[in-house]
Protein backbone atom coordinates (compact mmCIF):
# COMPACT_ATOMS: atom_id res chain seq x y z
CA UNK A 1 0.00 0.00 0.00
CA UNK A 2 2.65 2.44 0.95
CA UNK A 3 4.93 1.23 -2.10
CA UNK A 4 3.29 3.43 -4.33
CA UNK A 5 5.36 6.69 -3.33
CA UNK A 6 2.29 7.72 -1.39
CA UNK A 7 4.42 8.45 2.31
CA UNK A 8 6.50 11.20 -0.49
CA UNK A 9 3.59 12.84 -1.38
CA UNK A 10 2.40 16.40 0.04
CA UNK A 11 -0.96 16.83 1.98
CA UNK A 12 -2.32 18.21 -1.24
CA UNK A 13 -1.48 15.94 -3.38
CA UNK A 14 -3.20 13.19 -1.17
CA UNK A 15 -6.31 15.08 -1.37
CA UNK A 16 -6.51 15.48 -4.93
CA UNK A 17 -5.94 11.62 -5.40
CA UNK A 18 -8.71 10.57 -2.27
CA UNK A 19 -11.04 12.98 -4.26
CA UNK A 20 -10.29 10.68 -6.75
CA UNK A 21 -11.58 7.82 -4.95
CA UNK A 22 -8.04 6.23 -3.87
CA UNK A 23 -8.55 5.32 -0.30
CA UNK A 24 -4.49 4.47 0.23
CA UNK A 25 -4.29 8.20 -0.13
CA UNK A 26 -7.13 9.01 2.46
CA UNK A 27 -5.53 6.67 5.03
CA UNK A 28 -2.02 8.45 4.57
CA UNK A 29 -3.65 11.90 5.92
CA UNK A 30 -5.31 10.36 8.49
CA UNK A 31 -1.72 8.82 9.46
CA UNK A 32 -0.02 12.07 9.15
CA UNK A 33 -2.93 14.24 11.50
CA UNK A 34 -4.29 11.68 13.16
CA UNK A 35 -2.41 12.28 16.84
CA UNK A 36 -2.21 16.49 16.57
CA UNK A 37 -5.87 15.58 16.24
CA UNK A 38 -6.46 13.67 19.18
CA UNK A 39 -4.37 16.11 21.06
CA UNK A 40 -6.20 19.11 19.69
CA UNK A 41 -9.25 17.71 20.56
CA UNK A 42 -8.72 16.15 24.07
CA UNK A 43 -8.31 19.46 25.39
CA UNK A 44 -11.37 20.51 24.37
CA UNK A 45 -13.05 17.13 25.10
CA UNK A 46 -11.49 16.83 28.18
CA UNK A 47 -10.44 12.95 27.31
CA UNK A 48 -8.69 11.02 25.35
CA UNK A 49 -11.25 8.15 24.46
CA UNK A 50 -13.88 10.94 23.42
CA UNK A 51 -11.25 12.72 21.50
CA UNK A 52 -10.35 9.63 19.66
CA UNK A 53 -14.60 9.29 19.05
CA UNK A 54 -14.50 13.16 17.98
CA UNK A 55 -11.70 13.23 15.54
CA UNK A 56 -12.77 10.10 13.64
CA UNK A 57 -15.80 11.98 13.18
CA UNK A 58 -13.72 15.00 11.73
CA UNK A 59 -11.76 12.98 9.72
CA UNK A 60 -14.84 10.95 8.35
CA UNK A 61 -16.63 14.71 7.80
CA UNK A 62 -13.59 15.81 6.11
CA UNK A 63 -13.38 12.87 3.84
CA UNK A 64 -17.39 13.92 2.35
CA UNK A 65 -16.29 17.22 2.00
CA UNK A 66 -12.74 17.23 0.29
CA UNK A 67 -14.68 18.52 -2.90
CA UNK A 68 -15.67 21.98 -1.19
CA UNK A 69 -11.56 22.14 0.10
CA UNK A 70 -10.37 24.82 -2.04
CA UNK A 71 -6.77 24.01 -1.73
CA UNK A 72 -5.91 27.78 -0.76
CA UNK A 73 -4.84 27.17 2.53
CA UNK A 74 -2.94 23.65 4.41
CA UNK A 75 -4.91 20.75 4.37
CA UNK A 76 -4.27 20.69 8.35
CA UNK A 77 -5.73 24.27 8.59
CA UNK A 78 -9.18 22.91 6.99
CA UNK A 79 -9.15 19.86 8.66
CA UNK A 80 -8.78 21.97 12.41
CA UNK A 81 -11.76 23.62 11.28
CA UNK A 82 -13.92 20.45 10.88
CA UNK A 83 -12.53 19.17 14.32
CA UNK A 84 -13.46 21.75 16.30
CA UNK A 85 -16.82 22.36 15.24
CA UNK A 86 -17.01 18.76 15.42
CA UNK A 87 -15.70 19.08 19.18
CA UNK A 88 -17.84 21.92 19.91
CA UNK A 89 -20.98 20.04 18.62
CA UNK A 90 -20.09 17.19 20.80
CA UNK A 91 -19.41 19.74 24.29
CA UNK A 92 -22.32 21.11 23.54
CA UNK A 93 -24.50 17.80 23.21
CA UNK A 94 -22.45 16.65 26.60
CA UNK A 95 -23.23 19.35 28.72
CA UNK A 96 -27.31 19.13 28.20
CA UNK A 97 -26.78 15.48 28.54
CA UNK A 98 -24.91 16.55 32.23
CA UNK A 99 -27.59 19.29 32.75
CA UNK A 100 -30.42 16.71 31.93
CA UNK A 101 -29.23 13.98 33.85
CA UNK A 102 -26.87 16.10 36.49
CA UNK A 103 -23.84 14.23 36.31
CA UNK A 104 -20.33 15.46 37.46
CA UNK A 105 -17.77 16.38 35.23
CA UNK A 106 -15.11 13.55 35.21
CA UNK A 107 -12.07 14.21 35.97
CA UNK A 108 -9.72 16.10 33.59
CA UNK A 109 -6.68 13.55 32.09
CA UNK A 110 -3.29 14.92 32.38
CA UNK A 111 -2.04 16.28 28.53
CA UNK A 112 0.75 18.43 29.33
CA UNK A 113 4.48 16.76 29.52
CA UNK A 114 7.17 18.88 31.31
CA UNK A 115 10.49 18.75 28.82
CA UNK A 116 12.75 16.87 31.63
CA UNK A 117 15.73 19.36 32.93
CA UNK A 118 18.49 17.51 34.51
CA UNK A 119 19.06 20.11 37.21
CA UNK A 120 16.06 20.33 38.75
CA UNK A 121 15.93 18.87 41.74
CA UNK A 122 12.74 16.46 42.70
CA UNK A 123 10.93 19.17 44.60
CA UNK A 124 11.32 21.53 41.77
CA UNK A 125 9.88 18.87 39.61
CA UNK A 126 6.54 18.15 41.62
CA UNK A 127 6.17 21.74 41.51
CA UNK A 128 6.60 21.70 37.87
CA UNK A 129 4.19 18.65 37.61
CA UNK A 130 1.81 20.47 39.51
CA UNK A 131 1.63 23.35 37.67
CA UNK A 132 1.13 21.13 34.81
CA UNK A 133 -1.77 20.71 36.23
CA UNK A 134 -3.06 23.94 36.53
CA UNK A 135 -2.22 25.09 33.04
CA UNK A 136 -4.03 21.86 31.42
CA UNK A 137 -6.99 23.04 34.18
CA UNK A 138 -6.57 27.00 33.16
CA UNK A 139 -6.82 26.09 29.69
CA UNK A 140 -9.99 23.96 30.20
CA UNK A 141 -12.22 26.80 32.12
CA UNK A 142 -11.43 29.01 29.08
CA UNK A 143 -14.66 29.25 26.52
CA UNK A 144 -14.30 26.89 24.06
CA UNK A 145 -12.84 29.26 21.36
CA UNK A 146 -10.61 31.10 23.55
CA UNK A 147 -9.72 27.56 24.78
CA UNK A 148 -9.00 26.71 20.74
CA UNK A 149 -7.55 29.60 19.51
CA UNK A 150 -4.93 29.60 22.23
CA UNK A 151 -4.32 25.83 22.03
CA UNK A 152 -3.59 26.88 18.81
CA UNK A 153 -1.38 29.80 19.02
CA UNK A 154 0.91 28.19 22.14
CA UNK A 155 0.85 24.84 21.74
CA UNK A 156 0.82 24.48 18.12
CA UNK A 157 2.53 27.25 17.15
CA UNK A 158 0.19 28.42 14.27
CA UNK A 159 0.18 32.25 13.08
CA UNK A 160 -2.12 34.57 13.45
CA UNK A 161 -3.24 34.19 10.34
CA UNK A 162 -3.12 30.44 10.35
CA UNK A 163 -5.61 30.81 13.40
CA UNK A 164 -7.89 33.11 10.93
CA UNK A 165 -7.80 30.59 8.17
CA UNK A 166 -8.75 27.72 9.90
CA UNK A 167 -11.25 29.45 12.91
CA UNK A 168 -12.74 31.69 9.20
CA UNK A 169 -12.40 34.76 11.44
CA UNK A 170 -10.65 37.65 10.85
CA UNK A 171 -7.53 38.53 12.29
CA UNK A 172 -8.15 41.22 14.50
CA UNK A 173 -10.75 38.98 15.53
CA UNK A 174 -8.19 36.32 16.75
CA UNK A 175 -6.33 38.61 18.30
CA UNK A 176 -8.84 39.58 20.59
CA UNK A 177 -10.47 36.15 21.58
CA UNK A 178 -6.39 35.86 22.83
CA UNK A 179 -5.84 38.62 24.54
CA UNK A 180 -9.37 37.61 25.99
CA UNK A 181 -7.73 33.96 26.62
CA UNK A 182 -4.69 35.84 28.11
CA UNK A 183 -6.21 37.57 30.58
CA UNK A 184 -8.03 34.57 31.73
CA UNK A 185 -5.08 32.32 31.76
CA UNK A 186 -2.80 34.86 33.73
CA UNK A 187 -4.91 35.24 36.12
CA UNK A 188 -5.62 31.37 37.06
CA UNK A 189 -2.13 30.84 36.52
CA UNK A 190 -0.31 33.66 38.30
CA UNK A 191 -0.74 32.50 42.02
CA UNK A 192 0.56 28.81 41.07
CA UNK A 193 3.53 30.40 39.04
CA UNK A 194 4.75 32.53 42.35
CA UNK A 195 4.26 29.20 44.09
CA UNK A 196 6.77 27.77 41.46
CA UNK A 197 9.07 30.37 41.71
CA UNK A 198 9.17 31.18 45.42
CA UNK A 199 8.00 34.48 44.65
CA UNK A 200 9.87 34.84 41.52
CA UNK A 201 7.15 34.38 39.13
CA UNK A 202 7.75 34.65 35.07
CA UNK A 203 6.75 38.43 35.04
CA UNK A 204 3.07 38.14 33.55
CA UNK B 1 1.20 45.83 28.28
CA UNK B 2 1.41 45.47 24.37
CA UNK B 3 -0.21 42.68 22.80
CA UNK B 4 3.38 40.68 21.37
CA UNK B 5 4.95 41.20 25.09
CA UNK B 6 1.87 39.63 26.68
CA UNK B 7 2.20 36.57 23.71
CA UNK B 8 5.71 36.19 24.71
CA UNK B 9 5.82 36.05 28.48
CA UNK B 10 2.97 33.08 28.11
CA UNK B 11 5.26 31.77 25.42
CA UNK B 12 8.13 31.56 28.27
CA UNK B 13 5.63 30.13 30.85
CA UNK B 14 4.32 27.11 28.18
CA UNK B 15 7.64 26.67 26.56
CA UNK B 16 8.63 23.68 29.06
CA UNK B 17 5.63 22.11 28.92
CA UNK B 18 4.13 20.06 25.62
CA UNK B 19 1.24 18.03 24.89
CA UNK B 20 1.31 14.55 25.49
CA UNK B 21 1.19 11.81 23.30
CA UNK B 22 -2.22 10.18 23.44
CA UNK B 23 -1.90 6.53 24.56
CA UNK B 24 -0.84 3.76 21.75
CA UNK B 25 -3.45 1.51 22.40
CA UNK B 26 -5.65 4.35 21.54
CA UNK B 27 -4.47 5.10 18.34
CA UNK B 28 -3.89 1.15 17.18
CA UNK B 29 -5.98 0.67 14.34
CA UNK B 30 -6.80 4.35 14.16
CA UNK B 31 -6.57 4.60 10.18
CA UNK B 32 -8.91 1.32 9.90
CA UNK B 33 -11.66 2.74 12.20
CA UNK B 34 -11.55 5.74 10.07
CA UNK B 35 -11.87 4.42 7.02
CA UNK B 36 -14.73 1.74 8.18
CA UNK B 37 -16.99 4.75 9.60
CA UNK B 38 -16.25 6.52 6.18
CA UNK B 39 -17.86 3.82 4.28
CA UNK B 40 -21.01 3.61 6.61
CA UNK B 41 -23.67 4.87 5.12
CA UNK B 42 -24.29 8.48 6.20
CA UNK B 43 -28.17 7.90 6.72
CA UNK B 44 -31.08 10.69 5.61
CA UNK B 45 -29.26 13.55 5.99
CA UNK B 46 -32.05 15.53 6.78
CA UNK B 47 -32.96 12.95 9.59
CA UNK B 48 -32.32 15.35 12.38
CA UNK B 49 -33.50 18.37 11.59
CA UNK B 50 -36.53 16.22 11.04
CA UNK B 51 -36.85 15.29 14.02
CA UNK B 52 -36.41 18.55 15.85
CA UNK B 53 -39.23 20.03 13.72
CA UNK B 54 -41.21 16.96 14.80
CA UNK B 55 -40.00 17.62 18.10
CA UNK B 56 -40.65 21.28 17.93
CA UNK B 57 -44.75 20.17 16.44
CA UNK B 58 -45.23 17.90 19.44
CA UNK B 59 -44.46 20.42 21.80
CA UNK B 60 -46.48 23.08 20.24
CA UNK B 61 -49.54 20.91 20.18
CA UNK B 62 -48.93 19.73 23.96
CA UNK B 63 -49.10 24.16 24.70
CA UNK B 64 -52.03 24.09 22.78
CA UNK B 65 -53.83 21.09 24.12
CA UNK B 66 -53.04 22.60 27.57
CA UNK B 67 -54.43 25.93 26.45
CA UNK B 68 -57.06 24.30 25.73
CA UNK B 69 -57.72 22.35 29.11
CA UNK B 70 -57.02 26.03 31.19
CA UNK B 71 -60.13 27.95 28.80
CA UNK B 72 -62.10 25.04 29.21
CA UNK B 73 -61.95 24.80 33.06
CA UNK B 74 -61.76 28.79 33.08
CA UNK B 75 -65.64 28.65 31.32
CA UNK B 76 -66.59 25.68 33.49
CA UNK B 77 -65.60 28.00 36.89
CA UNK B 78 -67.78 30.70 35.20
CA UNK B 79 -70.40 28.83 34.31
CA UNK B 80 -70.89 27.16 37.82
CA UNK B 81 -72.24 30.99 38.96
CA UNK B 82 -75.74 30.85 37.20
CA UNK B 83 -76.56 33.99 39.65
CA UNK B 84 -74.18 36.00 37.56
CA UNK B 85 -75.37 35.55 34.01
CA UNK B 86 -78.53 36.83 35.11
CA UNK B 87 -79.75 40.02 34.70
CA UNK B 88 -80.21 41.36 38.34
CA UNK B 89 -81.57 44.64 40.40
CA UNK B 90 -78.60 46.45 42.10
CA UNK B 91 -79.55 45.55 45.12
CA UNK B 92 -80.17 41.93 44.32
CA UNK B 93 -76.72 41.67 42.33
CA UNK B 94 -74.60 43.45 45.44
CA UNK B 95 -76.44 40.26 47.18
CA UNK B 96 -74.97 38.20 45.03
CA UNK B 97 -71.85 38.76 44.66
CA UNK B 98 -71.23 39.43 48.47
CA UNK B 99 -73.01 36.19 48.96
CA UNK B 100 -70.85 34.06 46.32
CA UNK B 101 -71.02 31.19 44.72
CA UNK B 102 -68.60 27.78 45.39
CA UNK B 103 -67.56 28.70 41.40
CA UNK B 104 -67.06 32.07 42.32
CA UNK B 105 -65.25 31.83 45.61
CA UNK B 106 -62.49 29.69 43.53
CA UNK B 107 -62.48 32.45 40.86
CA UNK B 108 -61.49 35.14 43.00
CA UNK B 109 -59.04 33.00 44.95
CA UNK B 110 -57.23 32.07 42.39
CA UNK B 111 -57.48 36.01 41.13
CA UNK B 112 -56.36 37.37 44.88
CA UNK B 113 -53.44 34.57 45.07
CA UNK B 114 -52.11 35.44 41.81
CA UNK B 115 -52.58 39.42 42.45
CA UNK B 116 -50.70 38.51 45.77
CA UNK B 117 -48.01 36.92 44.18
CA UNK B 118 -47.80 39.91 41.65
CA UNK B 119 -48.08 42.23 44.80
CA UNK B 120 -44.60 40.53 46.51
CA UNK B 121 -42.69 40.79 43.22
CA UNK B 122 -43.98 44.31 43.00
CA UNK B 123 -45.30 43.80 39.31
CA UNK B 124 -48.78 44.91 40.40
CA UNK B 125 -48.47 48.35 39.34
CA UNK B 126 -51.76 49.05 36.62
CA UNK B 127 -52.82 45.34 37.14
CA UNK B 128 -56.36 46.42 37.54
CA UNK B 129 -56.38 49.08 35.20
CA UNK B 130 -57.70 46.68 32.18
CA UNK B 131 -60.15 45.08 34.54
CA UNK B 132 -63.68 46.46 33.84
CA UNK B 133 -63.13 45.48 29.97
CA UNK B 134 -62.42 41.92 30.64
CA UNK B 135 -64.70 41.53 33.50
CA UNK B 136 -67.20 42.70 30.27
CA UNK B 137 -65.78 40.34 27.94
CA UNK B 138 -66.30 37.36 30.25
CA UNK B 139 -69.79 38.55 31.93
CA UNK B 140 -68.55 38.55 35.21
CA UNK B 141 -70.85 41.67 36.23
CA UNK B 142 -73.11 41.64 33.41
CA UNK B 143 -74.23 45.64 34.34
CA UNK B 144 -70.43 46.73 35.26
CA UNK B 145 -69.06 47.47 38.01
CA UNK B 146 -66.64 45.90 40.29
CA UNK B 147 -68.75 45.65 43.22
CA UNK B 148 -66.78 42.50 44.54
CA UNK B 149 -63.91 44.49 45.27
CA UNK B 150 -66.16 46.83 47.53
Amino acid sequence: MKGDGTLDKSDLDLVIEAREGKEAAYSELVRRHMEKAVQLASIAVGNYEDAKDVSQEAFVKAYHGLKKFEMKSKFSTWFYRILMNTAQDFVRKRNWKRFLIWKEESKMEEFFERRESAVASPKVRVLQKELGEHIARAIKNLPFKQQWVFTLRFMEGFSIQEISESVQVSEGTVKATLHFAIQKFKKEILPYLQEEQGGVHHGI
Amino acid sequence: MAFDQEEEKIRKVLESYKLRRPPENLMKNYEEEVLKKIKIPQGFPFLGMGISLAFVLALLLGFAFFFHLQTQSLKKEIKLSPSVSQTVSLSEKTKVTTSSSEGEDILFERMAGELFILEMLGEDEGILEDFDRIEEDLEIFPQGGTQIWH
